[in-house]
């Protein structure tokens, strides 16, 4: 059993590791880096999601804060005189963000209330980001931004893009898991599962709560960090509702509470949605009903019906 | 010495009483027993007791210090644990998981930590697993260890819950109704093993039961509260032959 998992690891390691050589056109190229920087938000909201059990309808708000850090110190203001230290501050500012918003609200709002609270947040950004332009540069955002690099590397290519954002992409899937075994990782899922008995064994809810929210917002704040210095170019339709929308959507169609879910979701997502031969609003239209007969049928994502079946074959192929 | 003193507790629910001075003293590595009719106050008490409720008036003193007001997991951490009325479990988790989770108190691990995978988590983890083992072992678990906790059998699923509240390491355990549902057989093996942890392990019962045959079996001390007030308290000889106890008792039977 535990050799097949090795197998399969295997396979989807090379796969990912081969898949910019396969895509060798470079608008496949960049979609290619697109659906592994979403997989890393998709992974943040899914904290949330699943192992919080709340929704937020704000959670583009960290990921466009932390772009929007880059914009200010690397492109803007210029203060910086590494783009690794913008890069950090992005992912440190979304963190803060999470921080900020998570003991503000967690102690009293759970459920519906949150979810609006933080679509408020979400909505004001927006507003804010949109109409101080003299400070935000409007709609027209921020340009120039320019590209992060490593001793003999530098990140101006599609191609090499995509390793970058591979690689903390698995650092993302390292941490959750991780997190997931910690005292706090078990505590939030305690408190999910059962609030009152989580408490009578020693559990502060809130404390939990407000860390595994401000771990989402780093997550995203991560995300946010590597969209911008990918797309060189950030505007303020970071923070509109389209991209929360986008990540709940990649959640729930992959499967939540899973690893694979939120990927294949945005494998899905990414890749269909741009490639389907039709235009571009009967895309939306095909699109949202892959989507509700995928809800009906599968409610649970895509994701745990897919490991059910390859393990299935995979049972078969090993005998 | 009193490990627990509850003094002139009340505690209203909007204009009712379900609480009204009550004053209960709570010895040292006793067994005491809650006992009263339906809606008498009994879980209402283990609630304000516990930090899941706080009280209008009055003041629940632990060890000398005060710790009314406090919340459910501060009460927790000072080694006061409680099951609850209807079963809860995290029914998700397997019953080892349940125990886990339940020795949160006991984790020193930080989340970074955990995510570095330090010698020191290693071997906090392993700890645990071993001290969960050693909780189902003793609570007759053993075999169910892999199960999810939804698929337990009704008996086991009210064990578990008393291995959770015993998995946080207390001193004093608040059971409330812990063998309601179950038959005489398992009611018996439930009553013997709540014995061995006041009598091996030291730890101070407050016990809840609806069933005075049980509670008059084990407990040596014996509180009875009607309508949120302290009704009588003593022996189970004395509680048995207590006018005002047998007509509260038998005033039921009598309007029925």
């Amino acid at each position: 059993m535990l050799q097949r998992r090795y197998v399969a690891l295997i396979v989807l390691g090379a796969l990912a590791i081969a898949a910019p050589f396969i895509l060798t056109n470079v608008f496949l190229r960049r979609l290619l880096v697109f659906f592994v920087i979403y997989s890393i938000l998709a992974l943040s909201l899914d904290i949330i999601m699943a192992y919080m059990g709340q929704y937020s309808f704000g959670h583009q708000a960290p990921f466009g804060l932390a772009a929007y850090t880059v914009g200010f110190l690397a492109a803007r203001w210029r203060v910086v005189p590494y783009q690794w230290l913008s890069f950090g501050a992005g992912i440190g500012v979304a963190a803060l963000f999470g921080l900020a918003v998570g003991s503000l609200t967690l102690r009293w709002t759970r459920g519906v209330y949150l979810a609006i609270i933080t679509y408020g947040i979400g909505v004001i950004l927006c507003q804010l980001f949109f109409k101080a332009s003299h400070f935000t540069g409007g709609e027209r955002g921020i340009a120039y931004i320019p590209f992060l690099t490593l001793p003999g590397v530098t990140f101006d290519t599609p191609f090499s893009f995509y390793y970058l954002a591979l690689g903390f992409l698995v650092l993302t899937i390292y941490i959750i898991m991780r997190w997931l075994r910690s005292p706090s990782g078990r505590a939030v899922i305690a408190i999910r599962e059962n609030e009152a008995l989580a408490n009578s064994t020693g559990i502060y809810s809130y404390r939990h709560y407000v860390m595994a929210f401000t771990l989402a917002s780093a997550l995203a704040g991560l995300a946010g960090s590597l969209f911008a210095y990918f797309i060189t170019h950030i505007t303020p339709a970071l923070f509109t509702l389209d991209y929360v929308v986008m990540m709940i959507i990649m959640v729930v169609f992959g499967g939540t509470g899973t690893i694979g879910g939120p990927i294949i979701g945005s494998a899905i997502y990414t890749f269909l949605l741009r490639l389907l031969p039709v235009g571009m609003d009967m895309r939306l239209v095909i699109f949202g009903v892959i989507v509700l007969v995928t809800i009906i049928f599968l409610p649970r994502g895509i994701y745990p019906r897919l490991e059910a079946v390859l393990i299935r074959r995979g049972r078969a192929l090993f005998k | 010495m009193d490990i627990l003193n509850i003094k002139g507790i009340t505690k209203d629910f909007k204009g009712l009483r379900a609480l009204n001075k009550v004053d209960i003293d709570v010895h040292e590595g006793e067994m005491l027993g809650l006992i009263g009719p339906n809606g008498s106050g009994k879980t209402t008490l283990v609630n304000v007791v516990t930090g899941f409720l706080k009280p209008t008036e009055g003041e629940v003193i632990y060890k000398g210090k005060p710790i009314t007001g406090l919340k459910p997991h501060q009460i927790t951490k000072r080694r006061i644990a409680r099951t609850f009325q209807l079963t809860s479990l995290y029914s998700n988790l397997t019953v080892e998981e349940n125990i886990v989770t339940g020795r949160y108190l006991k984790m020193s691990s930080s989340t970074l930590g955990s995510i570095f995978h330090t010698r020191g988590y290693r071997e906090e983890e392993k700890g645990l697993r071993v001290k969960a083992r050693e909780i189902l072992t003793f609570m007759g678990l053993e075999r169910q260890r892999d199960v999810l906790a939804r698929n337990l059998p009704f008996g086991d699923e009210r064990k578990l819950a008393l291995a959770v509240a015993l998995a946080t390491d207390p001193e004093l355990l608040i059971l409330d109704e812990p063998a309601t549902g179950m038959n005489p057989k398992e009611q018996e093996e439930l009553v013997h093993l709540i014995q061995l942890i006041q009598e091996q392990m030291g730890i101070t019962i407050i016990i809840i039961e609806h069933n005075m045959k049980l509670i008059m079996g084990v407990c040596r001390a014996i509180v009875v509260l009607d309508y949120g007030i302290k009704l009588a308290e003593g022996t189970p000889e004395e509680i048995a032959h207590n006018q005002d106890v047998i007509s509260a008792y038998l005033g039921e039977y009598k309007l029925g």
